[in-house]
């Protein structure tokens, strides 16, 4: 411990040098940028920029792409907020009291709230990073098919009513989520299911094509709807001193944000969607823990702060397999493995000890791009707020050229729009039932990933259902499955179910 | 900072002029990757399109056309104009993908280029396993049939097939586990939840080096560069090899001497020391063939590839 | 609200029972070796009995209220602007490939601001015009996307 802060104060210098500061705050920007952009995620951000760093040395090109990483995190969350558009996986559960919060005129403090938080989560996430980094990644190993079916499987069932209205209902939608997400090719097999003889079908539906589809498409039809004098003036415009969060705002966000950071950190070691299951436990839990539950999607601040925290911590801790086991375990590290080894470093269990100054300066680099992020962020949050000043009838149809835009860069793939409209029909009038978004892209997101860890374990025992009880980290997850279905039965003996938190979202 | 240029380099987007080997190129060529950005074939031909891009003297631009697990790529490319300005990074799935199911496209609708890469494949175990070389692995299979659980990266895909046709030159029968790529089937190796996994480098390569792994069968013709201890499985009296290759092709019908152009420019490219560099540190093994050549091999892996998924359909 | 529960929930099943359908048609194997129908399958009848409890248990509460309060009735709004945005994208998803994006950009955000407000038709043109402007720069120009070029090359 002790030497690794030595090494880590090594890592400093070297990440302060002008160069590298320099490419640090490039990456950050270009990242915010490609996160405020839904469609082009990191992913695709890293990708269109690492011919750009073959130039460069492999610490600054590393520092860079890293940057663009965490940056367009920080960028995500913006466009939930203001416009209902989650770009990605991580932000779907931003869009919920996110949204709401701007639609009161409080679109300073939520923006500026996500940059709080994600600073926050980025600097103790360093540290975690720091401390407990190998053993950790030794821990997640103990994942295998088995394990992670369970989890899953507790991910569904406990996750899907995230925002607390009805659990039937919920699950239904979450079912009709896994269901789109069996579309393609057999994930096991390789033979093609639910694609009617169609190309495009087989590689399934693009979850960013339903997140925007669902949330902002959806969204923007419910307003259209509206009689046009409604249409005028039903967002307050925010003052100045509105635009940045209050002491009361801040007392309640920092608790939220703690524990969003500890979520995440936790949860980005497993294999697996990190984002997703960070984001919707968080805001489970602040919901949950929370005084006053019923503004929980009416706009509460701990609602962006927690979720949003947990993204970034996730995105910190999805590093350590990367750096100590070589194994990305999230798409973007993928891509960041691939420049890694362009540059000649293979990250693996040999890189701290063969490139010790490359390991270093990232790390020192990624609490310095959070630190440039926070600087970067909060005076762009009056910018950003102010695109709400924009009239509906302007701004409507400039959100349709946007998301149009988003999705086709996706895949470069004109079906995705089609399949974005398609959702946006059905999310417009899925609000209508008040049936929600959310539980079914947690199923679209789970689903593949729950039916090849099912199949895998069946496989290696032999058709043994054995191997979900016989091992003991499934057999945790699939008792608290159990349980968290079995309670509620009994209270509904006991009492009348509370009045669910009505969590209208449109 | 050079880099950083590059990209800010505004494109000027010529109205399509005719293809005239002469001076082609007058515009950017286009690689059409039929894989999302990231993955090996993609690292390849980025990594190559900026060192090409010198010798045509014109930008080399990648493109991703993810899906159907290469099929909607490889049905862009078959489509384009055979003029040369819209390639295809032509990969082992090119005749692997016309077995599994019903596409608009074989590997006869492309012109070949040349191949860059062959991959060995490789299978690797833990290195506490308890089979000390190839004939003991085989043995206990033998002895134990199905008991040994093999990963791969993707049922149907690439390296599955190696097991599959390693199981039949051997004659033994394993228990095949697909993962959803070849990081997440070295994970559970490592995790101890499968006994063996099937890939290609650089996979496995970095936890191989720190000797948490080890090559247990290698189907390349020769031992490879970073690992010279390893023997071949051929060495061991099995006569088996296998790889996969990444090389560039053309829509059918495009003009021999535009072939010509884009096959000396990119030879040039694959030699440049810089790509070779490149090459070097993402440990993936050059090699190249001629447009005959490299179509002779896609033509007899097409064969082989085919009879082996009507076996697996079974 | 509870009449949209009821027809939701009756929705719901029938794409479970469709689910069903579909997924019987593919081969179901066993759990050893599944085949490309089982998971669908599971899902499908777990849906179809979920969905159809819901629906269920709605109607029935609904039952109750309306003999109490008779029947809610909802507010629905103007349909004609929602249709018109669809369309519109449908006419994006349709033509972007031949038109380029640019044009399709200017014709997309053009005809949207004249479903919300015919009035200012000069304001809207200048709007359309400087977004796909900006978004042709922003996108083609400066991130490189490989939008389709369409008959005019832009």
């Amino acid at each position: 411990m002790l030497e690794s802060l030595q090494q880590l104060a090594g890592g400093f210098g070297i990440a302060t040098s002008v160069d590298n500061l320099f490419y640090c705050l490039i990456g950050a920007i270009v990242g915010t940028l490609i996160g405020v952009l839904p469609g082009i995620g990191p992913i695709a951000g890293i990708a269109l920029l690492i011919p750009a760093t073959f130039s460069l040395n492999p610490t600054s090109a590393i520092i860079m792409l890293a940057g663009i990483y965490y940056g367009a995190m920080y960028g995500g969350s913006t466009t939930s907020i203001l416009l209902n558009v989650p770009g990605e996986t991580a932000s779907v559960i931003t869009c919920i009291d996110g949204y709401r919060m701007a639609q009161k005129g409080r679109a300073g403090p939520a923006l500026a709230i996500c940059a709080i938080g994600s600073f926050i989560a980025g600097t103790i996430g360093i540290f975690g990073l720091v401390a407990f980094a190998p053993p950790l990644a030794r821990a997640a190993l103990a994942f295998g098919p088995a394990e992670y079916f369970s989890l899953m499987v507790f991910g569904f069932v406990v996750l899907s009513n995230v925002t607390g209205t009805s659990l039937l209902k919920s699950l239904m939608m979450a079912l009709v989520g896994l269901i789109i997400g069996t579309i393609g090719l057999d994930p096991v097999k390789g033979d093609a299911r639910f694609t009617f003889g169609s190309m495009s079908l087989l590689s399934g539906i693009e979850f960013v094509a339903v997140a925007i589809g669902l949330f902002g498409i959806g969204e923007v039809l419910a307003n259209v709807e509206k009689p046009p004098a409604l249409l005028e003036g039903s967002v307050r415009v925010p003052q100045l001193r509105e635009l940045f969060p209050t002491r009361q705002d801040l007392r309640k966000s920092i608790k939220a944000i703690l524990r969003g950071t500890g979520i995440g950190f936790g949860v980005g070691l497993v294999p697996g969607p990190a984002p997703v299951i960070a984001t919707y436990s968080s805001y489970l839990i602040e919901k949950r823990i929370s005084k006053h539950p019923e503004e929980f999607g009416q706009g509460a601040i701990e609602g962006v702060a927690g979720p949003e925290s947990a993204n970034n911590a996730a995105c910190q801790s999805a590093f350590i397999p990367l750096f100590v086991l070589g194994i990305p375990f999230a798409p973007p590290t993928a891509i960041l493995l691939g420049a890694l080894l362009i540059h000649g470093v293979t990250p693996g269990p040999m890189m701290i000890s063969e490139h010790p100054q490359l390991f270093w300066g990232v790390i020192a680099s990624m609490y310095i791009g959070n630190f440039v992020l926070l600087l970067l962020n909060l005076p762009f949050v009056p910018l950003f707020a102010n695109i709400l000043r924009i009239p509906k009838r302007i701004l409507l149809p400039l959100v349709i050229l946007f998301c149009i835009t988003g999705m086709y860069s996706v895949n470069n793939s004109v079906f995705d729009i089609w399949v974005m409209l398609l959702f946006g029909g059905i999310g417009f009038s899925a609000g209508k039932g008040k049936f929600e978004g959310a539980p079914l892209l947690l199923g679209l997101v789970l689903g593949p990933k729950m039916e090849v860890a099912f199949r895998q374990s069946l496989m290696i025992s032999h058709g043994d259902f054995g191997i979900f009880t016989g091992r003991p980290i499934s057999l945790a997850f699939l008792l608290a499955t159990a349980l968290f279905l079995v309670i509620p039965l009994f209270r509904l003996g006991f009492k009348r179910p509370r009045k669910g938190g009505s969590a209208d979202r449109r | 900072m050079k880099g950083l240029t590059a990209i800010l380099i505004v494109f000027i987007m010529a109205l399509s002029v005719p293809a005239n080997a002469a001076d082609f190129p007058t515009k950017e060529v286009q690689i059409i990757i039929p894989w999302a950005a990231g993955g090996a074939t993609d690292l390849i031909f980025r990594a190559m399109g900026v060192t090409a891009g010198k010798y045509l003297n014109k930008a080399v631009v990648v493109v991703n056309r993810p899906g159907g697990g290469g099929a909607v790529g490889y049905t862009d490319g078959m489509k384009a104009k055979p003029d040369g300005y819209m390639l295809t990074a032509a990969v082992t799935p090119l005749c692997i993908l016309p077995h599994q199911t019903t596409t608009a496209f074989t590997y006869r609708d492309f012109e070949p280029i040349l191949n860059v890469v062959s991959d060995p494949s490789m299978f690797l175990v833990r290195s506490d396993a308890p089979w000390k070389d190839l004939r003991e692995f085989v043995d206990y299979a033998k002895k134990n049939p199905d008991m040994i659980t093999v990963g791969n990266s993707g049922a149907g895909g690439g390296v599955h097939l190696v097991a599959l046709a390693f199981e039949n030159a051997a004659g033994i029968q394993l228990n095949h586990i697909p993962f959803s790529g070849g990081g997440p089937s070295v994970t559970a190796l490592l995790g101890g939840h499968v006994n063996a996994v099937s890939v290609t480098p650089p996979e496995g390569v970095p936890q191989i080096k720190a000797g948490q792994l080890r090559v247990i069968a290698l189907f390349a013709n020769q031992r490879l560069a970073m690992f010279p201890d390893v023997p071949t499985v051929k060495e061991q009296g099995l006569n088996f090899t296998m790889g996969m290759w990444r090389g560039l092709a053309a829509p059918k019908g495009t003009p021999p001497d535009v072939i010509q152009k884009l096959h000396d420019s990119f030879k040039k490219a694959m030699d440049d020391p810089e790509f070779q560099a490149k090459a070097k540190e993402m440990s993936i093994l050059l090699s190249y063939l001629g447009p005959k050549d490299f179509g002779a091999l896609m033509a007899r892996d097409d064969e082989f590839l085919g009879k082996l998924i009507k076996g697996m359909k079974k | 609200m509870n009449r949209n529960d009821a027809f939701g929930g009756a929705l719901v099943c029938l794409f479970g029972v469709l689910t069903v359908c579909l997924s019987l048609k593919m081969p179901i194997g066993t759990f050893r070796a599944a085949g490309p129908g089982l998971f669908p399958l599971c899902l499908g009848l777990l849906l179809v009995v979920l969905s159809a409890a819901f629906t269920f248990t709605t109607v029935l509460r609904l039952r109750r209220t309306e003999r109490r309060f008779g029947a809610a009735s909802d507010t629905f709004g103007s349909a004609k602007p929602v249709l018109g945005f669809m369309a519109v994208i449908a006419f994006a998803a349709g033509f972007l490939e031949h038109l380029g994006y640019a044009p399709t950009a200017f014709i997309v955000v053009m005809a949207l601001l004249q479903i919300l407000g015919t009035n200012y038709w000069r304001r809207n043109l200048l709007i359309s015009m400087a977004a796909s402007a900006v978004s042709h720069f922003l996108f083609v120009r400066w991130l490189q996307i490989p939008f389709p070029q369409g008959w005019i090359g832009l």
